[in-house]
């Protein structure tokens, strides 16, 4: 009889004993060597006919027991997953395995530590309650609403001024050369343009080239002498210097609209106070939408402190690992030798590595809580959602390549990353619908439509409800 | 020189087709050509130490091969099929 053990659980590791006595021992080589014999080709014998023994001779006896051992390590760990209920999140790992000699006619045993989904312990969220705090929207930030619209609004008009001011808009031709003036002096890819539209003082240029405008005349040629910043996107200009041979076509001033009844009626209201009035509305929802949020943050920060979990080693491992990635990625994004980054920190790749440990830890758990609490209230992430925020972070259509988007839909570590943040952002919203102490507070009175977040959650969950027939959880570890 | 028996029996023949007859005390060799049924009784009762009841042969002619342009025949060999005692065995058609 081959028996399975259940001997204990600690850190989410299950530790199982098999013992195999010589009965299952015989069985399990006489099962192998019949599937070995189904596999193997012997001259003389159609596939699969050949007789046992034939069999052993020609496949030979090691590797009989293997196949043997093979199998029954396969049917012990669905046994023991099955008996104990247990919910494996990675491979199980072995402990004298290598010792089992099936040939040997004793009784041989073996360990297994499965690893398995951590048992998390949630406090009661049910009983948070928390006040939102909602910022009041003031005179002041109204006005500063209204100014900053005014400026996107802001029309530029033929100046009858012949000198560039700070604050113009000015239309210009330039041609950027690198070694001006020697022989070996030529252009560079994106350094010319016609008709080009710069506000002067908007920074939208390199440091340095906006300044050397002002106070140039209308249709007068500029030389612009500027060096590229060392952290400058192309590799290949960083840090060079530069001409640009600039030709100024126009100068434009802004207009900015006055703040008046006139500015009011041109968006459709009636008078300068109703546009404040629907701006002050629409300024008080933003920060109710926030206040709510922030409060659903903390309240997750709360069910995180408060839940209960033996963090499993091989899961922070893997956090603190992906970190430590994700860290070597931005470094070298910059252009510095993740090398050189360590040393010049003075650290070592383990040393940052244990650093990570308490953030790994704080996100291991975080991840887990938020799992635990959406598994309790019966929602999941399906995989449509992380499409569709993969779609989102990808940026709007033309910024990223169609087929870009497609590869980041099927990496699995985006998948998975993704994931995990959608999964926070449900967490979120539900628990700042069930933590709020008073969920009426700050809550516009009016009956209009401004997007609330409660019908989006409803049409959420109507659309998971159909998603959920027959569609894999998103989020699989 | 008289033949030894391992002169006489060149091969067993392990198949399918010949395991099945070994359950009936029938064991298949591939045997010299020169062989007769006689000869073949008294090796194989000599050199697995059995008792052969009666021996069966079968010339098996050459085969047609091709081998680009070129054709021949492939060896043409003698089979014996050697039927013991009942209940005895040759252990090399059981895998040992």
């Amino acid at each position: 009889m081959l028996k399975v053990n259940f001997v204990g659980k600690a850190a989410s590791v299950a530790t199982i004993e098999v013992v195999i006595d010589h009965e299952a021992a015989v069985k399990a080589i006489d099962d192998a060597t019949l599937s070995l014999g189904r596999r193997v080709r012997i001259p003389g014998f159609r596939q699969g006919k050949a007789p046992k023994a034939m069999v052993e001779r020609y496949a030979g006896k090691p590797s009989i027991l293997q196949e043997a051992l093979e199998d029954l390590v396969t049917s012990s760990y669905r046994q023991a997953v099955k008996d104990n209920d247990l919910k494996p999140i990675a491979d199980p790992e072995f402990e004298g395995l290598d010792k089992v000699d099936l040939g040997s006619g004793k009784e041989e045993s073996f360990k297994m530590m499965i690893m398995v989904e951590p048992e998390v312990k949630l406090p009661d969220y049910k009983g948070f309650k928390m006040d939102k705090t909602i910022k009041p929207v003031t005179d002041e930030d109204v006005d500063k609403e209204l100014d900053g619209y005014r400026e996107q609004v802001a029309q530029y008009i033929p100046s009858n001024r012949d000198k560039v001011e700070d604050g113009d808009m000015v239309t210009i031709d330039f041609k950027g050369l690198l070694n001006e003036g020697t022989p070996e002096e030529e252009a560079f890819e994106g350094g010319t343009a016609e008709n080009v539209d710069l506000l002067i003082g908007s920074g939208q240029f390199i440091p340095g080239f906006e300044e050397q405008l002002v106070g140039a005349a209308k249709g007068a040629d500029v030389d612009v002498k500027v060096s590229f910043p060392e952290n400058y996107g192309a590799e290949h200009l960083a840090g060079k210097a530069a001409t640009f041979k600039c030709k100024v076509r126009e100068i434009k001033d802004k207009i900015v609209p006055e703040k008046d009844d006139e500015f009011a009626k041109k968006l459709g209201f009636e008078k300068l106070d109703e546009l404040k009035g629907a701006l002050k509305h629409g300024m008080e929802h933003r920060n109710y939408d926030s206040a709510v949020r922030a409060l659903g943050v903390e309240a997750l920060n709360k069910l995180t402190d408060g839940a209960e979990v033996e963090l499993p080693a091989a899961m922070v491992e893997d956090e603190a690992a992906d970190m430590l990635n994700d860290l070597a990625r931005r470094v070298e994004e910059q252009g510095l030798k993740w090398d050189e980054y360590l040393k010049s920190r003075s650290t070592t790749q383990d040393a940052m590595l244990e650093d990570m440990r308490p953030r790994a830890e704080a996100a291991v758990k975080q991840h887990l809580a938020v799992r635990e609490l959406l598994a309790s209230n019966n929602l999941r992430v399906t995989a449509a959602e992380v499409d569709r925020a993969i779609e989102m972070m990808a940026g709007r259509p033309g910024e990223t390549k169609p087929a870009d988007v497609k590869k980041l839909k099927e990496n699995d570590r985006v998948r998975s990353s993704v994931g995990r943040l959608v999964a926070q952002d449900k967490a979120i919203r539900l628990l700042s619908g069930l933590c709020d102490a008073d969920p009426e507070a700050g809550k516009c009175k009016q009956h209009h439509d401004h997007g609330h977040e409660e019908h989006e959650e409803h049409e959420g969950h109507v659309e998971e409800a159909k998603e959920n027939a027959g569609d894999e959880v998103a989020d699989k570890e | 020189m008289q033949p030894t028996a391992h002169d006489i029996i060149i091969r067993p023949i392990i198949t399918e087709k010949s395991t099945l007859l070994s359950q009936n005390s029938k064991y298949v060799f591939e045997v010299a050509k020169s062989a007769t049924k006689i000869d073949i009784a008294k090796a194989v009762a000599e050199a697995f130490k059995v008792t052969v009841v009666s021996v069966n042969t079968v010339s098996v002619p050459g085969k047609l091969k091709r081998m680009g342009k070129g054709q021949g025949y492939s060896q043409s060999w003698k089979k014996a099929i050697v039927t013991l005692k009942a209940g005895e065995r040759i252990p090399i058609f059981e895998g040992a």
